[in-house]
């Protein structure tokens, strides 16, 4: 760091949020999901729709 | 192999369509999916591809990446159902998420560093003692704690700590007195070398972002910091990915935002974009004999952890 040709500002973190009904997405230090491994619970899906709809 | 530079393409459709080949109706696809639309600032449509290896094991049928400027707008349609997924929060809701214990709110480690380019060739930025004056006079716990707000950790070298066989060269800390002093003496130099800079001409840079609002949230704080501390008036630049990337690989720009993720778990996936042979990515100016020691003790170590990132699916 002594020629500082860059400024380090911080260490990022992935943020991202992901419906408890997509199955598959793991947290994992690339922020990388393979499409392949991911599925979407349908029934679920509808029901934490249609829950979150009524509040 | 895993890693995306290696992906094959079809050379037979690189050669027929030319910078076209990525078009819906030219590319050649060997992954669990394939392209089926692109409308710009829209979307991208992606389809699953029956001639995949395994395409009996692939659950998804369509897929659609939404592009959406800005996290808010992206987390409303999230709220509201209409997307399944969203790759960044805004820092605003940050902490009401971790309060609500969100089961789908959970920051994880990324093994990625924000940071600066300073161009090393631009006649004022070539002074080493400004490149520190303007590293030490920006508090970055102070961004970590009022604008990017996830947890982040303020960082004082490039190679991410997520890299934990590493033991990195700190850079100075916050130092406003420290860093006003240096500047003084790097305003001394540049004066000698013909440079203009005085209470009516203060020294005057430019820093390029792409446009995203945390990148604008951060610049405008560093903007204050370096004039509050130094009188170092900044401008902002604020611009759309291409002509930001342009900027950079051509070395059109002074300051530059940056940001990079560690492609595997060696300090040299970081190190090694200021190496001289790499290309695009070395644009924030030459490698010197430190950086070309400590890359040659990662060089060796690169192909046992190389070999245990591969084992990891990655999305093709």
């Amino acid at each position: 760091m002594d020629e500082m040709p860059i400024i380090p500002l911080y260490f990022d973190m992935s943020t991202g949020m992901s419906r408890t009904y997509v199955n598959g997405v793991y947290p994992n230090y690339h922020d990388i999901h393979p499409l392949k491994y991911i599925s979407v619970d349908q029934e679920k899906k509808a029901k934490v729709l249609a829950e979150e709809l009524r509040r | 192999m895993a890693f995306y530079p290696y992906s094959p393409v079809q050379r037979k459709c690189v050669e027929e369509h030319g910078p076209n080949w990525t078009r819906p109706e030219n590319m050649v696809c060997n992954g669990p999916f394939k392209l089926q639309q692109h409308r710009f600032r829209e979307r991208i449509r992606v389809v699953k591809n029956d001639n995949y290896w395994d395409a009996a094991n692939v659950k998804l049928g369509t897929v659609d990446f939404l592009s959406i400027e800005g996290t808010s707008t992206a987390l409303n349609l999230y709220l509201t159902g209409q997307a399944d997924w969203i790759e960044r929060v805004p820092p605003t809701v940050m902490k009401e998420l971790k309060r609500l214990q969100r089961p789908d709110y959970k920051p994880a480690d990324y093994i990625t560093t924000s940071f600066y380019r300073l161009n090393v060739t631009n006649p004022l930025l070539k002074n080493k003692k400004l490149r520190h004056a303007l590293n030490m006079a920006i508090d970055k716990q102070q961004i970590c704690d009022t604008i990017v707000l996830g947890g982040q950790v303020p960082a004082r070298n490039l190679v991410s700590p997520v890299i934990d066989n590493h033991d990195p060269a700190l850079g100075p800390a916050y130092d406003p007195v420290a860093a006003k002093q240096l500047f003084e003496e790097a305003c001394d130099e540049l004066r000698a070398e013909g440079h203009t800079i005085d209470a009516q001409h203060p020294l005057t840079l430019q820093l390029q972002f792409n446009n995203h609002e945390l990148h604008s949230a951060v610049a405008q704080f560093a903007q204050d910091q370096w004039w509050r501390n130094l009188k170092v008036r900044v401008e902002l630049n604020e611009l759309e990915w291409g002509s930001y990337l342009k900027n950079m690989n051509t070395l059109e720009y002074q300051i530059s935002r940056a940001g990079w993720v560690g492609d595997y778990k060696d300090p040299y996936a970081f190190i090694g974009l200021f190496a001289g042979d790499s290309g695009q990515n070395n644009t924030a100016g030459k490698m010197n004999g430190m950086m070309s020691s400590s890359k040659k003790s990662a060089t060796r170590s690169m192909s046992l952890n190389a070999a245990r990132c591969c084992t990891k699916p990655r999305c093709s």
